[in-house]
């Protein structure tokens, strides 16, 4: 194989990853200059695509959810009728009508205090404790520093109450992922600083992704829920924040200005480079699993 | 399908969570066909209303995300076709980023222009494919599916993207 056929290759190659290629075309990379450096290129060119800043169309985003919501058109996925449950015959029909029309009227005649006790059964069935650590963290992140404390101290007793009175349900997978929401809850109601806080949130999507690639079957749609619906109201915004905090000036003198965080400039940059990498590697977890449930699509 | 509370294996049956999980994808590959940020939010906004309309025909066990793209991209051809009031042009430069501060990625944001408008020259089928493999990470068997080219012409599609936006930025650095 020579240079010309071998970029040939690599120029329509599915992947610039070494490992995804023929042992032939590898070995001929490690050993030639100029071929290394047209994959250097190459991955340097998608990089630059990747990472260029692209409005997300937010603001679109809301528009579109408020006008669904307004229409208030069907969204579940449709189900359509059955043959196994079309009436056989007309009179069948009619028949299972005037049975149901019947049974309707004696239940509602019937004396007593009525359907109350079915909706209490309903009522105070016991809420999925993650499910509900995991909204309470979204809260914390979502509500402004100085809302936090408050909200903290209306909602911690009480979660924790949850958590205990669930603990004997709970796996310990579970029950350790439940400590870790709320030792981040707690700790998101100290921080003002989103470079802290994006520690933390992205602590917790690193477990919450660990869990979907862990998941059996069973649980993998309502995990993969669990992250999509973090990244989209917790990471992304974070980032977002994150991108937009300027480093400190620095004065003559040695005086920060406009920064209250302790931190010099290459500190700050260092930070805030580490974490944009890090939540961009969840970003790019998150975009290549797509709704891979059973219902929307599979694992590529 | 609320999140609180529900505890199976259940599959999200509100539209809602499809468009927060994949509406920003389906808005940077318009972005990068369109070029304009207004065009893009209607076409985003027709992409996912065709979805709503469609959405039983969707397959179960495939991807969710390259049927939004498709369709996206049958949307953006479609206005195209008839000539409405869409403008094809360069990419805007002035957009604010929603990620990157510019104060912080100077020498990224300036390499990102030129790279920008080395892609704005590609063919819009040739665009469309480099965006998907690159960005969206697509094999080349869905990327041609969504394109509507066979595989083969696909990966001719990624082999002129990448030769021509190699030697157009070679010329730039020069």
């Amino acid at each position: 194989m020579n240079c010309q056929s071998i970029q040939t290759w690599l120029l329509q190659a599915e992947s610039l990853r070494p490992k995804a290629w023929p042992a032939a075309i590898g070995k001929h990379v490690d050993g030639c200059a100029a071929c290394a450096k047209l994959v250097r290129d190459l991955r340097e060119l998608e990089d630059q695509w990747r990472e260029q800043s692209l409005p997300s169309g937010a603001e679109a985003k809301s528009r579109f959810l408020q006008k669904q919501a307004k229409l208030d058109v069907p969204t579940s996925i449709p189900m359509r009728m059955r043959p196994y449950l079309k009436p056989a015959t007309p009179w069948l029909a009619a028949a299972a009508m005037s049975l149901f029309a019947i049974t309707l009227f004696a239940w509602l005649s019937r004396p007593g205090p009525g359907p109350g006790p079915d909706i209490k059964v309903a009522a105070t069935q016991t809420p999925d404790v993650v499910d509900r650590l995991l909204e309470w963290n979204l809260e914390m992140t979502n509500a402004k520093p100085g809302d936090r404390k408050k909200l903290l101290a209306d909602t911690e007793d009480e979660l924790r109450k949850e958590v205990k009175k669930a603990e004997p349900k709970l796996t310990p997978e579970d029950r350790l992922f439940a400590e870790k929401l709320i030792e981040t809850g707690v700790s998101l109601a100290e921080l003002d600083n989103p470079l802290e806080e994006s520690e933390r949130v992205k602590n917790v999507a690193e477990t919450l992704a660990e869990r979907v690639e862990k998941s059996d079957a069973k649980e993998s749609t309502h995990r993969q829920l669990h992250f999509y619906k973090f990244m989209q109201r917790c990471v992304h915004p974070l980032e977002e924040r994150i991108s937009k905090m300027k480093p400190p000036e620095v004065k003559k003198g040695g005086k920060k200005v406009g920064f209250p965080f302790k931190m010099n400039p290459k500190q700050f940059q260092e930070r805030q480079n580490d974490l944009r990498k890090s939540l961009d590697a969840l970003r790019k977890k998150s975009w290549g699993k797509g709704f891979n449930s059973p219902h929307f699509g599979k694992r590529r | 399908m609320s999140f609180a509370g529900a505890n199976s294996a259940e599959p999200p049956d509100s539209f809602g969570e499809v468009v927060e999980a994949h509406w920003t994808a389906v808005y940077r590959l318009l972005y990068s066909l369109t070029g304009d940020p207004h065009d893009t939010d209607d076409l985003t906004q027709e992409t996912f209303l065709r979805a709503l309309k469609r959405f039983e025909t969707f397959k179960k066990g495939t991807n969710l995300r390259a049927w939004l793209l498709r369709i996206g991209t049958n949307a953006f051809f479609d206005v195209k076709r008839k000539q409405q009031t869409l403008k094809i042009g360069p990419l805007t430069e002035d957009v604010k980023s929603e990620e990157k501060s510019a104060e912080t990625l100077l020498d990224l944001a300036e390499q990102g222009k030129l790279v920008r408008r080395a892609v704005q020259d590609l063919t819009e089928l040739t665009r469309l494919v480099f965006h998907l493999r690159v960005t969206e990470e697509l094999s080349f068997k869905e990327v041609a599916e969504i394109a509507g080219v066979t595989e083969v012409a696909a990966r001719q599609h990624m082999h002129q993207a990448r030769a021509k936006l190699l030697k157009r930025l070679g010329e730039s650095s020069a």
